[in-house]
């Protein structure tokens, strides 16, 4: 008996012990910036990441910690490419909220979340090609419900988790670790990816994960055959909500390397160009623009083309170290291309194409030119490229 | 809310437990009304559409539900054996079977007479109320027994907390009233005596869940998704592993849940039926649901089965009865006819065991070696889950005919077709061996008494000590504060997908 009162008084020592304490140390270190508390440590800011496991929660932290009168939506192209701190932001504070894998749904939600809370200046929405017209996914594989962002998750659920949970806490050791090893965190303070490495044997990386990544959304692309209008109507619900808060909207079509976009001529998809979802940007803007000429513009600039900046020709087969230039893969341009992108937000820069819905035919057919013109130049990566899709089509895993 | 939350962890419980604690010396039916007033809290919380009201119209329904039956089973009680009696008990079960028939099987009924004969146009969608199947056949074997003359007069609190404890109101066990209303009256032995084992137990059911079932999920997840999309079937070596990672996430998700069930009610003095042990090592169909779900078999056999005329009748008339049990055992578990196929071949599993056990005896052969035995009964489960995992005949028959090699003998996809990486299948093997070589949770707790006894099923061996079994020693405190940790690491975590390094 005695050893069961001893046994007893251990555990609920011990339980209360880890809550108590990790409430203190949690809310003190506040790893994902979502427990803002007068005790929490604003020293540790450099420290504090935004690691793909908790990518929603970290992102909407920032949205709960600060002020910022501009941020950038969209994926991880965004979060990598796009530097709050470019001179087209000068007077601004911005917030880069893109989201790892994170597509239209998400990328609405992020939005809300901030909107609710901001009174921005500028927004700046990443489209990527594909994303309106394919349908929503079935499943959330991403810490969305575990984020803020959920409207459907319980708020007390989440809140115990920020402040009690035991991921927090193991974020929290991270975080201190961090700082005293003097080790900044993977992310600025203000959501930009300070170094996304290109990979080693990155010609390996995309015959396999890229291209396979990319056959499996050109069949879906193929099978949904046109827009989401769930996805349109997110578009024109912050379409309408920058308009109502009086906030400047840029909304970029963002660029992929030219093999990406080959890979759907390749496999025969009937809108390769994505002809629809141009025309269906150009003219929501066009529309918004015309029904309040005295707002701040809303502008689309389209960077998916064969510039040559998208168009860099592969590492030799066999350089295990070589790399695209300024290319993490065909999916991911590093803050060089990134920088090109955002000049156009002050109107400079001669990279990418503004939309509108009578030049959408025109930048097709430029699009198409330039493709054309890369595939000549560059025979053997379009082998590649038609090597590498081939594995994906073995005939016996087929219906 | 679930077990596994911190509301469940963090608010509930700790609040529950203090106010339990806070009234040891108040008049007992005060602290049992402090555990009904908890448990419909926490049936109360739940809302089936998070962007509606909340509404206490579930809440109303159960304790109508608790109040007609209640009172139903008095005036029962009084009128045992006679024929108003019985008239009054078909009227019950009928008004308990059509409760649940409404919520549970009207959609699907309607949407079956809507492909044969056009009409209803549309079929409504009735929200299921969380718990229903289980609270209807607690109650409908409370009306029997009623009848029976096997009820004592029990007090309206004390029914109440026997239907709505919290800790098995969701999901079971399936409790008896017999077993329980008689711990409700007894005076408390010493918190010492329960809070050990109720934390251990609690902190294993945790672990099955949180770190075997939900990672094993990531596994079968896919494969299952895999046979019910339009892309390519899955190869013989997915088929085999989905359909095994199905079966022990399966097993891991609800005797994990039974575990904290256990534990919860544990904490509160209260012993739990015995609702698994170890399924998977049965060598046979019969001995698998001796095994499995073993609070639902009783019922089963009891309210069912037997009332049927069971083995009373000739064996043709027994093979009848035990595939029109398993049948509707099916159904119980949902309103599809997946389920119902899944009853069915359980059905025909037991009928085809039990002419074999006769066969065996009428020709006095020899059993077959036992892990032979137990690898083809695990088998025969493993065609069973197919159908009551997948989201159709098409899904599960495209499944099937991959693991039957009707799609070719296909080993592990090409990298660019994986649905899962090629590492993940390996997690399988250490489950595998601790199902069928390691002890169950109420083997390792036996010493203790963790769970109570189902009549006509295995019990934990209580005679021989074995040192892995636990006891209140340091060791044993610091495996547990392991496990814990083990629980904890993997408590919030988040599946990962391939493409989610960026």
């Amino acid at each position: 008996m005695l050893a069961l009162k001893r046994y007893q008084k251990f555990f609920i020592t011990l339980l209360a012990s880890v809550v108590a304490a990790g409430f203190v140390f949690n809310t003190t270190v506040n790893p994902w910036r979502v427990t803002p508390m007068p005790w929490s440590l604003a020293n540790l800011d450099l420290y504090r990441p935004i690691d793909n496991t908790w990518n929603r929660t970290a992102k909407a932290g920032l949205v709960r910690s600060g002020t910022w009168d501009a941020a950038m939506f969209g994926s991880s192209r965004v979060d990598i490419g796009l530097d709050p701190k470019h001179p087209a932001f000068k007077g601004l504070h911005c917030a880069n909220l893109g989201l790892n894998a994170g597509l239209l749904v998400e990328n609405h939600a992020m939005f809300r979340y901030y909107i609710e809370r901001e009174n921005p200046r500028l927004v700046v929405l990443a489209i990527d090609a594909g994303d309106i017209s394919t349908p929503p996914p079935k499943i959330n594989v991403t810490d969305f419900a575990l984020s803020p962002l959920d409207p459907e998750a319980s708020p007390l659920e989440r809140e115990l988790r920020y402040h009690a949970g035991i991921s927090t806490l193991a974020a929290s050791f991270a975080t201190i670790g961090r700082a005293i090893r003097g080790e900044v965190a993977d992310h600025t303070p203000d959501g930009f990816r300070r170094d996304a490495p290109f990979p080693p044997n990155q010609r390996l990386l995309i015959s396999s994960l890229y291209l396979s990544t990319t056959h499996r959304m050109v069949q879906s692309h193929i099978a949904h055959g046109g827009l989401s209008e769930e996805k349109m109507k997110l578009v024109e619900e912050i379409v309408a909500k920058c308009r109502e808060e009086g906030a400047r909207l840029v909304i970029f079509f963002t660029p992929n390397h030219a093999l990406f976009q080959l890979a759907y001529r390749e496999l025969g998809d009937p809108d390769c160009y994505f002809e629809k979802d141009r025309r269906a940007l150009a003219e929501l803007a066009a529309r918004a623009n015309a029904a309040e000429p005295s707002s701040p513009p809303v502008e689309v600039w389209d960077f998916l083309d064969g510039h040559p900046l998208n168009t860099p020709p592969l590492p030799a087969a066999g350089d295990k170290g070589g790399h695209l230039e300024n290319w993490i893969d065909l999916f991911h341009a590093t803050p060089v291309i990134g920088k090109e992108m955002l000049d156009r937000l002050s109107g400079a820069g001669t990279y990418g194409e503004r939309l509108t819905p009578e030049g959408v035919p025109a930048r097709i057919e430029k699009v198409r030119a330039q493709l054309d013109a890369y595939a000549s130049r560059h025979p053997d990566d379009v082998a590649f490229l038609r090597q590498s899709l081939a594995k994906f089509q073995a005939p016996p895993l087929e219906k | 809310m679930l077990f596994n939350s911190y509301t469940f962890l963090l608010v509930f419980l700790p609040i529950a437990l203090i106010g339990w604690h806070a009234l040891q010396r108040a008049p007992f039916r005060v602290v049992l009304g402090w555990l009904v007033m908890m448990s419909l809290v926490y049936y109360g919380v739940w809302n089936p559409d998070p962007n509606q009201p909340w509404s206490p119209k579930y809440v109303l329904l159960i304790l109508g539900s608790c109040t007609a039956n209640y009172y139903l089973g008095r005036r029962l009680s009084v009128l045992k054996f006679t024929r108003p009696g019985k008239l009054l008990l078909t009227a019950g079960v009928t008004a308990n079977l059509a409760l649940l028939g409404y919520y549970k099987y009207a959609g699907f009924l309607g949407s079956i007479l809507n492909s044969l004969t056009g009409w209803p146009a549309s079929v409504p969608e009735i929200v299921l109320p969380l718990a229903i199947s289980f609270f209807t056949f607690l109650q409908i074997a409370y009306l029997v027994d009623a009848y029976r003359g096997e009820t004592e007069e029990y007090h309206f609190t004390d029914y109440l907390l026997f239907v709505t404890f919290f800790p098995h109101l969701i999901a079971g066990p399936l409790i008896h009233h017999r077993e329980m209303m008689p711990q409700f009256r007894k005076t408390n032995h010493g918190w010492h005596r329960d809070f050990p084992v109720a934390l251990g137990m609690f902190l294993m059911g945790l672990f099955k869940k949180v770190v075997i079932a939900d990672n094993i999920a990531r596994i079968a997840t896919p494969i299952f998704g895999l046979a019910a999309d339009d892309g390519r079937d899955p190869t013989m070596l997915e088929a085999w592993i989905g359909a095994v990672a199905y079966a022990l996430q399966l097993y891991f998700d609800f005797s994990g849940y039974s575990d904290m069930a256990l534990g919860s009610a544990r904490l509160f003095g209260i012993r739990f039926p015995l609702n698994f042990h170890s399924p998977y090592k049965a060598d046979s169909i019969v001995e698998f649901w001796r095994r499995w779900h073993m609070t639902l078999s009783r019922f089963l056999r009891d309210y069912l089965y037997i009332p049927l005329g069971g083995n009373r009748k000739g064996p043709k008339r027994r093979y009848v009865n035990l595939f029109l049990t398993m049948l509707l055992g099916g159904l119980w578990h949902g309103a599809g006819w997946t389920f119902m196929m899944w009853g069915a071949l359980h059905g025909l599993f037991l009928c085809v065991n039990h002419a074999w056990f006769g066969l065996r005896k009428k020709m006095a052969w020899r059993a077959l070696p036992k892990p032979l035995a137990i690898a083809l009964t695990f088998v025969a489960v493993l065609v069973g889950w197919v159908f009551f995992r997948a989201h159709d005949f098409a899904s599960a028959g495209r499944l099937l005919a991959s693991m039957f090699g009707l799609h070719g003998f296909g080993g592990w996809p090409d990298k660019a077709t994986r649905v899962i990486q090629s590492a993940e299948p390996l997690k399988l093997i250490p489950v595998l061996i601790g199902v069928w070589l390691l002890p169950n949770t109420q083997e390792i707790f036996a010493r203790y008494r963790p769970a109570l006894r189902v009549s006509g099923a295995p019990y934990p061996a209580g005679g021989t000590r074995r040192w892995w079994q636990w006891r209140p020693t340091k060791a044993f405190a610091a495996a547990t504060v392991l496990l814990a940790i083990a629980t904890g690491l993997q408590f919030d975590k988040v599946s990962e997908f391939i493409y989610f390094q960026f």
